[in-house]
């Protein structure tokens, strides 16, 4: 079983960046402002939610299939924002869910929903039946929501969490019925689908900043300069490491690349 | 140049008529193609023809109908030669259809290979968690499978299940292959690879291939089979060492898979050309 | 006393009617627990949530933080089997609450008669046959069918109409309309005809590997551009997503979403 007496420079570095990440959640709880640049696919929602309300057709939402966890909450954070905005405008809404923990994304997903309807100021507006449980079969989910696509005529489609094959299933039926499409991913092998069929993408990172970008909330700012600051000890630590391995094995051999002392207390043994 | 402007809006239906044409003809008619074998295939192939035959092989299926086309073949290769060398497996899944899928592979090619249930391979069965499965299977695999899946009788139980003998936890296994169209070597490679000898393959489907290419260049995955071609390569190197006599379904899928690609690149040229060819064409007018 | 003992003495396993009783007296405290937390006032909950996730994220931090023996194993190890099992449980739980959920949405659409009922009574048919069938007549012809004739070649039709998106995205969507979209545009034809025998057959003339001409077999030009410079991108991005992970994984265990997500700051 690994633990981290087995990797202790593994553990020292989880132990930074969490001190770190923390770190930068307290100060900009504090007040602290941190600047975030400008994603395009996120300025494109208001947009797309515009376009959907001229038009008089629904917004599909569509969290992934992936298990409930991080990725699903990011997704629904995100979701939350464009219900507040759909219902300031009565526009419908479509949120299905799938995946191997569909239904307990659902009752989030309906609970994040409502409250959203509440937020905005339009309680009664809220329609349960607009968040529904598909399948926890992928292709079945798939199946069912590229069907909803096709009947509903969506204005503006959002695909935003874990996809797999699926993904271009959704964003192809989006774009025979001409839907304006937004996705964003953390599974890296379907962005170059996405990135065909939708009109924006977000790609990696930009997933997780997403929902900074768009609430502004001071922990989520804090949270993403945070995570800036982990990346950029990783950019010096892959700095300074290839330079070593590159002066050691051109002038040392295997022999002194082995005792170069961050090959020893960063690969595992 | 407005008469080449249909080809840039070349219907889809064509376009899908085109791509089941191809398809048809590529399975019905045999095209002999030659085959490099990727270095990757043959690396875990190399780990399984390298791995010890006294200790007991763990094949992990995640995959149902929809990618059965990629995976199944990828599973039969591994669990060919797995019996070829006499190696006692073990199948667990982290999907339900697969469970049965990947059992009734196994009970196809068993009588082949004189493999017994209970004595030369075992269905551990299907677990719903991923992470807690893989951290429990690293302590006590008995303790975390309990029962195999087909027939209920205890992991302790040597008597009935002398393919358990001397299995205690990860610690205990020859070899680790994982056919699987998701992600789930992430699991793997963080909970159990650091934790035994056993190295670890998998078999993903094509399009999930550059993202592992990471870990097999730091070692954490011994090699990997992507998708149809890399079961073809992989049979190809079974057919080599005897193991095979000739190719069988999953050379011959190759033919449609390669006219597919040719189609794209000639549908994108066409699209290239085409949207050249009016652009240059408004400039001319323009200018005139 | 070793804690693995302490609570193997505290609860040692029970059978026949101990363990029916354990059961009824633990969902009736379930049932207690599920109506007092509802009587709570919110900021209440709200603590008694945050303290409930930080004990259940502490045991796996814990466990992974406190330094093993020459055995591998702390006085945590052994409870590892058991929470997985009990994460395999509760995700089980989930697939009840999705027949749950179906039935409900389905049968009332059917009861209502809104427009495509006839749909939900195809699905709540096919959801009552497949699971008769699997549960009473596994090992029948009919429950075989079913299966591998009906559902396996429904999923695998779903996925194989991937293959006609594709052909249709890439041909809409593959123009050159920039430097980037050219160099994208070469290395992904290169790395495709390295990938297919009809690819692979244009250089095999050249030999596979001992002589600088290698370097010019489109198999290898693929296999450079995969290994090198497509993990050296892959390995970026899992660089971010991993640290992002680990930052929201910090938030929600620590509670720090609160005033973030869904909710206001002033609750």
């Amino acid at each position: 079983m690994d633990h981290a007496s087995n990797s202790w420079p593994t553990a020292f570095i989880v132990i930074l960046w969490s001190l770190i990440i923390i770190g930068a959640v307290r100060m900009a709880q504090a007040g602290r402002r941190f600047y975030i640049r400008r994603i395009a696919g996120l300025n494109a929602i208001d947009e797309a939610v515009g376009r959907a309300t001229e038009m008089g057709r629904p917004i599909l939402m569509v969290p992934g299939i992936g298990d409930i966890g991080v990725i699903v909450m990011q997704a629904l954070s995100i979701f939350s924002y464009i219900a507040k905005t759909a219902a300031q405008f009565g526009n419908r809404i479509l949120l299905p869910t799938g995946g191997g923990t569909g239904p307990a994304i659902y009752t989030v997903a309906d609970e994040v929903m409502r409250e959203s309807y509440a937020a905005a100021g339009r309680p009664e507006a809220y329609d349960p039946d607009s968040v529904m449980f598909i399948s926890d079969r992928q292709f079945a989910f798939a199946a069912g929501v590229s069907g909803m696509i096709y009947r509903e005529k969506v204005a503006a489609s959002f695909l935003f969490g874990e996809f797999y094959a699926e993904a271009l299933i959704f964003a192809e039926a989006g774009q025979m019925v001409g839907a304006i499409q937004v996705a964003g991913t953390t599974q890296t092998t379907q962005i170059p689908f996405l990135i065909a069929s939708c009109d924006y993408t977000i790609i990696g990172d930009e997933y997780y900043a997403a929902s900074a970008y768009i609430s502004r909330e001071p922990t989520l700012l804090g949270s993403l300069a945070g995570q800036d600051i982990a990346k950029a000890i990783i950019w010096l630590l892959v700095f300074v490491g290839a330079i070593g391995v590159t002066y050691y094995s051109a002038t040392g051999g295997q022999a002194a690349m082995k005792a170069f002392f961050l090959n020893q207390w960063l690969t595992p043994h | 140049m407005n008469r080449l402007h249909w080809t840039q809006t070349i219907d889809r239906r064509i376009l899908y008529l085109v791509l089941l044409a191809l398809v048809v003809i590529g399975l019905l008619v045999p095209i002999p193609l030659p085959l490099v074998v990727g270095p990757q295939a043959r690396a875990l192939y190399n780990a399984v023809q390298q791995a010890p035959e006294d200790k007991l092989a763990l094949v992990c299926t995640n995959w149902s109908a929809s990618t059965q086309g990629e995976n199944r073949p990828q599973t039969e290769v591994i669990l060919r030669h797995l019996m070829h060398r006499h190696i006692r497996f073990a199948l667990m899944a982290f999907d339900q259809q697969s469970t049965n899928l990947a059992r009734e592979l196994a009970e196809e090619l068993a009588p082949q290979y004189g493999y017994v249930y209970g004595r030369d391979w075992i269905n551990w069965g299907y677990r719903a968690d991923v992470n807690g499965t893989l951290k429990g299977i690293v302590l006590s695999i008995p303790d975390t499978f309990k029962t195999d899946s087909q027939n209920r009788i205890p992991l302790t139980d040597l008597a009935k299940l002398p393919v358990m003998q001397g299995v205690h936890n990860t610690k205990d296994l020859s070899i680790i292959v994982e056919i699987s169209p998701s992600g789930v070597y992430k699991a793997w490679i963080q909970f159990v690879v650091g934790s035994t000898p056993a190295k670890f393959g998998y078999g993903p489907t094509s399009v999930m291939a550059p993202e592992l290419y990471n870990y097999i260049d730091a070692g954490q995955m011994v090699g990997m089979m992507f998708g149809i071609k890399g079961a073809a390569e992989y049979e190809r190197l079974l057919i080599q060492d005897g193991t095979l006599k000739k190719p069988g379904f999953t050379t011959r899928a190759i033919a449609p898979v390669s006219l597919s690609l040719v189609l794209l690149f000639v549908l994108i040229g066409l699209g290239n050309y085409g949207m050249y060819a009016t652009r240059n064409g408004r400039k001319q007018e323009k200018g005139s | 006393m070793k804690l693995s003992t302490l609570l193997s003495k505290l609860f040692p396993p029970l059978h026949g009617w101990p363990l029916i009783g354990a059961l009824v007296g633990v969902l009736v405290l379930c049932v207690f627990l599920f109506f007092a937390l509802h009587a709570l006032p919110p900021r209440a909950r709200k603590m008694v949530i945050a303290g409930a996730t930080f004990l259940a994220g502490l045991f796996f931090a814990l466990e992974w933080f406190w330094p093993a023996g020459a055995d591998g194993t702390n006085p945590l190890t052994f409870a590892v089997p058991t929470v997985g099992n009990v994460a395999n449980v509760l995700t089980a739980f989930t697939l009840g609450l999705g027949v749950m959920s179906l039935i409900r949405i389905h049968g009332n659409n059917v009861a209502r008669q809104k427009a495509g009922w006839e749909n939900s009574v195809v699905l709540l048919a096919g959801m009552v046959v497949m699971a008769v069938s699997g549960l009473f007549f596994e090992k029948t012809i009919f429950f075989r069918s079913l299966f591998r004739d009906v559902l396996n070649s429904f999923d695998a039709a779903m996925f194989a109409t991937l293959a006609f998106y594709i052909i249709s995205a890439a041909y809409r969507a593959f123009r050159i309309k920039s430097v980037e979209a050219t160099l994208m545009m070469i290395a992904a034809l290169v790395v495709m005809l390295g990938m297919i025998p009809i690819g692979q057959a244009l250089t095999s003339f050249i030999p596979e590997r001992g002589s600088f001409l290698s370097l010019l077999r489109v198999d290898n030009i693929s296999n450079w551009m995969l290994t090198i410079l497509n993990a050296a991108a892959q390995r970026a991005i899992n660089f971010g997503l991993g640290v992002g992970a680990l930052a929201i994984a910090l938030r929600v265990w620590l509670s720090l979403e609160r005033g973030a997500y869904f909710e206001s700051s002033a609750e």
